[in-house]
């Protein structure tokens, strides 16, 4: 399957990621993205038998212990707009 | 280039110690004195907090004073790459998103190294978030091969492998998701380990590839690597894939010297064109060397191999692209100001926070896993890595280790990767295939071109077979002095 990076490829994919290239930068992104994902077309000759993936086993699971972890000031300690205890950001509804 | 021996291993340095033939202040100034006189041209380290560092040395030389040392570690001082957390430090991952993000807590390896005693006594330089292989994005700049200053150390963890060649110190704390220990540690001339996945716990580590991440020493030899992954390694509470190893012995106990019988696989896909002659000459006396200790050479293939790299970048983008999500500027990291809306401050901050090599991997991330190319991508790249992994399975069965090159080429010059990043990723084309099928490797020093760039070879276990890798490294280490070279840096 040949995939075709446009700009309107490359938009898409920075709304998704919640990112916001400058347009000259865009279009080297695209150019970028293309050259990486004619690549990967080596992918498109795996054989169709084998590889079928089997569920890792986890290790064993430590007991559901209910205790303290750390204090809500520690972990916030790293935010920029706090108050009252809580992160602030820019209003989301009316 | 002028090169002279390393004066001793981390191991000899943690016994002079213990022998009170030096303290452990000592130690750390001769360490700070060597890094004064080589960082302007080498820059390995983004912080150096003497303070902090000679208030550890203090805490360890009362223990030895006493009698009480920790581990046979305590008292040394070793780098630790920028993206292990330890309690109440920057922890920014060469990152200007977490420029001013100070760690809560000490990740679990943190914590074990301290409970050695070792001193955490530098921050190493790193590719942005740990994505790249020549330690060329950081936001502080470049890192400098103390080899060669006009060629690049290595990625992401050229900081951690560029101190220990210099001699700042005799080791260092990594991590690998691709070859990011094993890269730098060939290109710079000293020994590097990654465990097998899960062996040493991720938990404060942060997150590039959750599946694929391993925290990794990087030190003068592999008696060093065995010592530092004994003091980290174990299962943990905070991190449901940490495990242990099947065989209770120290790592470091099992690095014996005896190889007598022990069969090395020579991947025919690894000798293949491309692979610079020198390189291949250099592993392949390595071999010989295996060879003339009773070690057996036998051939061995992996098809599965031509995979490797395109299932690599898709499945550590994908991570990638989930684990960055974090990064949105509202608890912790880069703020961006202005923001109207909710959209715009994740936007925005993403935006200038990250750097170029991340953002290329967040999108392409973000595309594989998305609707319509999912299957395409990431659905076949998984199956590509169990191809791989059941490849080694199969090599594994006629072979105890595999001896590979670790990279292609000697160390590239400052620059050339930037601009072309396919032919950066193709450079990963030894090291990523052990990531993705979650096995041990240990990269040494076997020889050195006609240029005077250091050589590295790959010695890759099965899974969980780490004793196995480290003896074999240590069993070559113990008739070569490769390991031991040690630049003339040039300085300003």
């Amino acid at each position: 399957m040949k995939i075709t990076v446009t700009n309107e490829t490359v938009a898409y994919l920075e709304q998704l990621a919640r990112l916001r290239l400058p347009e000259r930068e865009r279009e080297t992104m695209q150019a970028e993205l293309q050259g990486i994902l004619d690549y990967m077309a080596v992918l498109e000759e795996l054989p169709e038998q084998g590889g079928e993936p089997h569920t890792p086993k986890h290790g064993a699971l430590r007991a559901d212990e209910v205790k303290p972890s750390f204090e809500r000031q520690e972990l916030m300690q790293n935010g920029k707009r706090i108050k009252d205890g809580a992160y602030l950001v820019p209003q989301t509804v009316e | 280039m002028k090169t002279k021996k390393a004066a001793y291993t981390a191991l000899q340095l943690g016994a002079m110690l213990q022998k009170k033939e030096i303290t452990a202040r000592e130690a750390l100034q001769a360490s700070l004195a060597r890094a004064q006189e080589t960082e302007p041209s080498l820059h390995a380290l983004t912080e150096l907090d003497e303070a902090f560092a000679f208030a550890q040395a203090d805490k360890a030389q009362e223990r030895l004073l006493r009698g009480e040392a920790l581990s046979p570690l305590d008292g040394v001082a070793v780098g630790v790459k920028d993206l292990l957390c330890i309690k109440g430090r920057r922890t920014c991952c060469g990152s200007k998103m977490l420029l001013d993000y100070v760690s809560p807590y000490d990740a679990t390896a943190a914590a074990r190294l301290k409970a050695g005693g070792v001193v955490l006594a530098a921050r190493c330089n790193m590719d942005e978030f740990a994505m790249g292989s020549t330690t060329e994005t950081s936001i502080f700049g470049a890192t400098r091969n103390p080899w060669a200053l006009d060629r690049v150390p290595g990625g992401s963890s050229g900081g951690s492998a560029a101190c220990v060649a210099a001699a700042q110190f005799t080791a260092a704390i990594g991590s690998d998701t691709g070859g990011s220990i094993r890269q730098p540690a060939a290109y710079c001339g000293v020994t590097g380990f990654k465990p097998s996945y899960g062996v040493i716990s991720r938990y404060g580590l942060v997150a590039y590839a959750s599946s694929l991440d391993q925290l990794s020493p990087i030190a003068v030899d592999a008696r060093d690597c065995a010592a530092l992954t004994d003091l980290m390694r174990g299962v943990d509470g905070m991190d449901a894939t940490a495990c242990s190893l099947p065989d209770t012995t120290s790592l470091l106990a099992q690095c014996d010297g005896n190889v007598k019988g022990l069969r090395v696989g020579l991947p025919k896909e690894c000798f293949a064109d491309g692979l610079d002659p020198e390189i291949r000459a250099a592993v392949l006396a390595l071999g010989d060397t295996l060879k003339s200790l009773g070690a057996k050479l036998v051939p061995v293939e992996l098809p599965a191999l031509k995979y490797a790299i395109p299932a690599y970048y898709v499945l550590a983008c994908a991570e990638a692209s989930s684990n960055l999500s974090r990064y949105d500027g509202v608890k912790y990291g880069y703020c961006a100001e202005g923001a109207e809306d909710v959209l715009s401050l994740h936007s925005l901050s993403r935006t200038k926070g990250f750097g170029r090599e991340v953002q290329r991997r967040i999108l392409l991330g973000t595309f594989v896993l998305s609707s319509g190319y999912y299957d395409a991508f990431y659905g076949k790249a998984v199956r590509a890595q169990w191809l791989i992994r059941e490849g080694f399975a199969q090599a594994f069965t006629q072979a105890d280790v595999l001896l590979t090159p670790v990279a292609p080429t000697p160390a590239p010059k400052l620059g050339e990767s930037l601009s072309d990043p396919m032919k950066m990723y193709l450079s990963d084309i030894y090291t990523v295939s052990v990531n993705l099928a979650g096995l041990p490797a240990a990269a040494l020093p076997c020889g050195f071109t006609k240029d005077g760039l250091p050589i590295g070879a790959q010695l890759i276990g099965p899974r969980l077979g780490d004793g196995t890798v480290l003896r074999a490294a240590d069993a070559c280490q113990r008739v070569t002095d490769f390991h031991l070279a040690r630049p003339e840096v040039e300085t300003a």
